[in-house]
């Protein structure tokens, strides 16, 4: 890519030097021309085809043609220069315009970005494609917002996403040369944090479009999922905590910004799934199939004080995939936070009920969603919720076709979904290749829904092992990230999955629908009227023809009358009396029309 | 990701190694069309600026729409087309009266 | 199904240089035999039309005539003249070629999937009421590609000036600045032509305008569509410089016009270019208004038919059909219609067409409201009709007011005795 860049811009300055330096006009045309074509490959390389187009079509189809039009009408057909210029013109110009280019390209490269931007001169400054013939890149982390607004996803081009719903990239915020691993919401939707390679965690805040703060000192590379707290005073919209959770079972908890971490051991084996949840509460979930609910508050750092310590899965059950939503179920959900993490073979997610009161009407805590293999019966798995706080079962279900790779409950608890390898995966180790389309499974759950599902959407071969699976808030929203392939959305009922839209694609579709959108506004403006104006002028234009009709029938008859319109152009020169003759014949053609025709 | 690794500033020196060379085209040609392409060179050479930063830009606003760069670049480029056409109407029209397209020869004002 | 992720049209199997390959095949095998034919075939209508039989001596029928035409052209001698710009001299017949070979290569021949699976380019989500189209088999197919194929088709001109400026002689340079008038005059009423179909479809991609016409049906069966196809079909003409607008080439006036300084094989690039761009705009013309390759009133094999041979095979052959159709009405009109006169030629693109096509716009989108999105075709006949024929009948009265061109000597003519009024038009001064 770099070296087309330097070809292009190769052929690019040496035709305008030709353009500036030839003594032929058509010559400099000509090289005009192809410093046109350069401009419009570089406009290609930038991602904008439809520039592109635009360049060629205006510039090399217009613009050249004119300027030689205007080359061949100076008396100047060979295109020669008749007058040259001298050496004390040029001398100066030259020094003139080096002196310009040197003070802009200096300028450029000691650019150095203002704070929060990267530097123009980096070279992995550049957001990654999100054209999709090109791809986009690779996702390693996805967390839905518990406000259902947004999903956010860690690319491996060092940036956070925030995507639409729609597939649209909202915002993208770079983590300044490291790479996320993590992703996670706050509990009220308005931060986002990732947890980078180099032990931060990076914070955003997702309506400013703009860094929140950041947490130094954690542990680098390793980190499962992170997650940010509820704010906890009024004025400080940054006091919060921050936690991150690694592979090797401890919980890194920062008291507000630049504080030093507190490591707190939680888990016999990685921490796979984190979560906040409103309360303020901290939900973990190990691979020790242990779901773990605690306060994080600083005056109570010990985990062996967890508020409520779940078993998952009974031992004995291998556990494929682990997902956690911190609120239960309800028929009128609150928000939540979902944190997931399902790239290890297995992953947990810990609950915790946040008010310790059983006896309400709704006692459900923070529920987790278990894929393991179902007892007794090699190959086959299942799918269980489960209350975190009191390990009862909130729905089931049995006789999946295939190995569970990823798990994702939705922010507000409405939906889970899996995504399902081939059934022949099973008995085969996870490294291999899937030798059928795997697909992605959905269910509603909670107490009102009758029919729980499941929605089936069949993906593409490559979402195989590794993948990353997000379900929104709030409505029928799927997001899934493959190893080494870009996002992918689905936003209605089935399907179908959508790629991020390029620039291009919406630039086109953007001029394209322009006459409709104008049309749009003008029918939602005039609907009625417009039928009834079209009916009228309808009629008024047959009316037009009828009266037309009738007057010029008149004028033929009578044979004296002439066509006003016709006469001015007849110059009354001969004297003679042939006039009326010749004015009658002229009517009785079309009017207008001349008799030598 | 193929793309990803031209820094925006290559962009940006190749425009304003253009827009150099236009300029030195404008000061030193003397015949009028000549100097209308070397216009043309440095329009294009803004042109490319205003679609790399759009490229390169994290979060565009949510006022600036999806394709704000590019729209600028059309702009631009309608306004130029309009300008040639202008220009080489005026050239045309120098020429009739002076019968000479360099530009040194329109010195009627000249003192 | 297998609904694919990263890449959004789904790729016929087999590895990635397997289609280019046939492309490859496609565009430079395929294309120039069938204009090797093309041209024997419009001998043979040519000499039909004029009561002839046309090349009969080489195979039968004389259909190996192309076979020897090729030979000879590739055996003769290539003169440049001495005082020739060599590089632009080459220049020329090269970007023509390119240009043509370029048009080509978003035309959708057919469909690579036999399912609607593909989102449109652009497409918000379907919730939004975009509706899913089927790929398109065509070599590239760009979210923008209507007007990639007008930018390509517009780098002809500059073929055509180049030819003749390099030449150094009088009657190339006379032809090529003809040339350049027509083209550039011409491509206004084509491009204007084209908006209604990008309209209708609301996608700039050939492929987007093909699965519109799935949907809606052909856009030619509607008066917009009527009067963009035929302004089509004359702008397209004229841009290819074929009778009766082949004025830059007009052998009576020009010898050759812009051609007359080439020989041997880049004669022969002349002549491909001028037969690929034929191929080029009916191709167009049957994508955007004959529905591509599917058949009347009706979508059958798509969607019915499992199997992308078997459709491709009812597409395609309807695609070449539909093709071989409209070269027929072109060679048929060269035939019949004798050459234009210059200025003629200009006021027909600039009086007629171009208000019509504005006409017709309006036509289009007031189409657009009442039949596509209301579903009354009937009203929209009923409203789109009159004013159409209206704006026509008064745009071609207008432009005859002018009366004849003037002709160099005019004013002798009208000074003599005999003159009668009239005559002279009212300019003398």
């Amino acid at each position: 890519m770099q070296l087309i860049f330097l070809i292009v811009s190769a052929v690019g300055l040496l035709s305008a030097l030709g353009t500036v330096l030839a003594r032929n006009l058509v010559h400099a045309a000509l090289f005009l021309v192809a410093f046109f074509f350069a401009v419009a490959c570089q406009f290609v390389l930038l991602e904008a085809e439809f520039l592109a187009a635009i360049q060629v079509l205006v510039y090399i189809g217009a613009v050249s043609i004119l300027l030689l039009f205007g080359v061949m009408l100076t008396r100047n057909i060979q295109g020669d220069e008749t007058t040259s210029g001298h050496w004390a013109w040029k001398l100066p110009a030259a020094i003139v315009a080096l002196g310009v280019f040197g003070v802009l390209g200096s300028s450029i490269t000691a650019e150095r970005g203002r704070p929060g931007q990267s530097s123009w001169t980096g070279t992995a400054t550049r957001p990654g494609g999100v054209n999709p013939r090109v791809g986009g890149p690779a996702s390693v982390a996805l967390a839905a917002s518990p406000t259902g607004r947004s999903l956010a996803s860690a690319d491996l081009d060092g940036r956070v996403r925030l995507w639409l719903p729609s597939g649209r990239q909202d915002s993208a915020f770079p983590t300044a040369g490291s790479t996320a691993s993590a992703v996670g919401f706050s509990p009220d939707g308005d931060l986002v944090a990732a947890a980078d390679d180099l032990g931060r965690v990076l914070v955003w805040d997702v309506l400013a479009r703009r860094p929140a703060f950041e947490c130094l000192g954690g542990l680098a590379g390793r980190i499962a999922s992170v997650a940010v707290g509820p704010r906890r005073s009024a004025e400080d919209p940054a006091d919060r905590l921050a936690a991150a959770a690694g592979l090797d079972g401890k919980v890194r908890l920062w008291d507000g910004p630049g504080s030093e971490p507190r490591v707190i051991p939680a888990h016999d084996g990685p921490i796979l799934a984190m979560s906040f949840t409103p309360d303020g509460l901290l939900v973990t979930a190990g691979a020790d199939r242990v779901v773990k609910v605690w306060d994080p508050s600083p005056g109570r750092p010990d985990p062996g004080d967890a508020l409520a310590v779940t078993i998952a899965t009974e031992p004995g059950r291998p556990v494929a995939a682990l997902a956690v939503s911190p609120v239960p179920p309800r028929p009128k959900p609150e928000q939540g936070d979902l944190d997931l993490r399902p790239g290890a073979p297995a992953a947990g997610a810990p609950a915790l009920d946040p008010d310790p009161d059983p006896a309400e009407d709704n006692p459900g805590g923070p529920i987790v969603a278990v894929a393991s293999l179902v007892s007794g019966e090699p190959g086959r798995w299942g799918l269980r919720v489960l209350d975190a706080t009191d390990g009862a079962e909130v729905a089931s279900f049995e006789g999946l076709d295939g190995v569970p790779i990823a798990l994702a409950l939705a922010p507000d608890s409405s939906r889970v979904a899996a995504l399902v390898g081939p059934a022949s995966l099973a008995s085969a180790s996870p490294g291999d290749e899937a030798p059928a389309a795997p697909s992605v499974l959905s269910w509603e759950i909670g107490p009102d829904v009758e029919d729980p599902g499941p929605v089936e959407l069949p993906v593409d071969r490559s979402a195989g092992v590794g993948s990353r699976l997000a379900v929104g808030a709030g409505g029928p929203l799927l997001a899934i990230a493959p190893p080494g392939a870009p996002i992918a959305f689905s936003v209605g009922e089935s399907g179908p999955w959508l790629s991020p839209r390029s620039p291009a694609a919406t630039a086109s579709a953007v001029v394209a629908d322009m006459p409709r959108a104008v049309g749009d506004e003008l029918m939602t403006r005039y609907v009625v009227p417009f039928e009834v104006a079209g009916l009228m002028l309808t009629a008024a234009i047959v009316g037009a023809i009828v009266l037309a009709r009738q007057d010029s029938r008149p004028a033929s008859a009578a044979g004296t009358a002439a066509d006003p319109t016709a006469l001015p152009a007849v110059p009354p020169v001969s004297p003679r009396g042939g006039d009326g003759e010749f004015t009658t014949v002229s009517v009785s053609e079309t009017p207008g029309a001349r008799p030598e025709r | 990701m193929t793309g990803g690794d031209i820094p925006l500033s290559w962009f940006l020196l190749f425009a304003s190694a253009a827009f150099a060379i236009g300029l030195f085209g404008v000061l030193a040609r003397r015949n009028a069309i000549a100097v209308l392409m070397a216009i043309e060179l440095m329009l294009n050479a803004a042109n490319i600026n205003l679609v790399a930063f759009w490229r390169y830009s994290d979060s565009p606003g949510p006022e600036a729409g999806p394709i704000a760069g590019v729209m600028l670049a059309i702009f631009v480029i309608t306004v130029a087309a309009a300008e040639v056409a202008v220009g080489i109407a005026l050239i045309l029209l120098c020429y009739r009266r002076w019968h000479a397209a360099d530009v040194d020869r329109y010195d009627s004002l000249a003192g | 199904m297998n609904v694919p992720i990263a890449p959004v049209r789904p790729e016929l199997a087999g590895p990635t240089w397997i289609p280019w390959l046939l492309w490859l095949v496609v565009f430079f095998g395929l294309l120039p035999l069938a204009v090797a034919y093309i041209v024997l075939a419009e001998r043979k209508v040519a000499g039909r039309f004029q009561d002839r039989i046309g090349p009969n001596r080489v195979g039968p029928f004389g259909l190996l005539q192309p076979i020897a035409d090729l030979l000879k052209l590739i055996t003769k001698e290539n003169i440049v003249p001495r005082a020739a710009d060599a590089v632009t001299h080459l220049l020329g017949p090269v970007l023509l070629i390119v240009s043509a070979f370029l048009v080509l290569a978003v035309i959708p021949f057919g469909v690579s999937g036999s399912r609607a699976e593909v989102a449109p380019f652009g497409a918000v989500s379907p919730a939004e009421g975009s509706r899913l189209g089927y790929p398109g088999l065509a070599a590239v197919d760009t979210a923008s590609g209507l007007l990639y194929l007008v930018a390509a088709a517009s780098l002809s001109v500059l073929g055509v000036f180049l030819a003749g400026w390099s030449s150094r002689n009088k009657f190339a340079l006379l032809g090529s600045m003809r040339g350049v008038a027509q083209l550039v005059s011409y491509e206004i009423p084509q491009v204007l032509s084209l908006v209604p179909a990008i309209l209708w479809a609301s996608s700039l991609s050939l492929v987007g305008i093909f699965n519109a016409q799935v949907d809606q049906g052909w856009f030619l069966g509607s008066p917009p569509g009527i009067v963009a196809f035929v302004v089509l079909m004359i702008a397209s003409i004229a841009e290819t410089n074929r009778a009766p607008f082949d004025l830059p080439e007009a052998e009576s006036e020009l010898i050759a016009g812009y051609h007359t300084e080439y020989s041997g094989m880049r004669w022969g690039l002349f002549f491909l270019a001028e037969y690929l761009a034929i191929i080029g705009v009916s191709c167009l013309a049957t994508t955007l208004f004959l529905g591509g390759g599917m058949l009347p009133f009706t979508s059958w094999p798509l969607g019915a038919i499992d199997s992308v041979v078997l459709v491709n095979l009812v597409l395609v052959g309807g695609f070449v059909a539909k093709v071989a159709l409209i070269i027929f009405v072109i060679f048929w009109i060269r035939a019949t219609l004798p050459r234009m006169r210059v200025d003629r030629l200009m006021g027909f693109a600039w009086k007629i067409l171009i208000p019509l096509c504005l006409v017709n716009i309006v036509a289009a989108a007031v189409w657009l409201e009442l039949a596509v999105r209301r579903d009354r075709p009937l009203l929209g006949w009923l409203v789109t009709l009159p004013p159409l024929v209206l704006a026509l009948a008064a745009l071609v009265r207008l432009s005859r007011r002018e009366g004849p061109a003037p002709v160099v000597g005019r004013d002798r003519l009208v000074r003599t005795p005999a003159a009668i009024p009239g005559v002279g038009g009212r300019d003398p001064s």
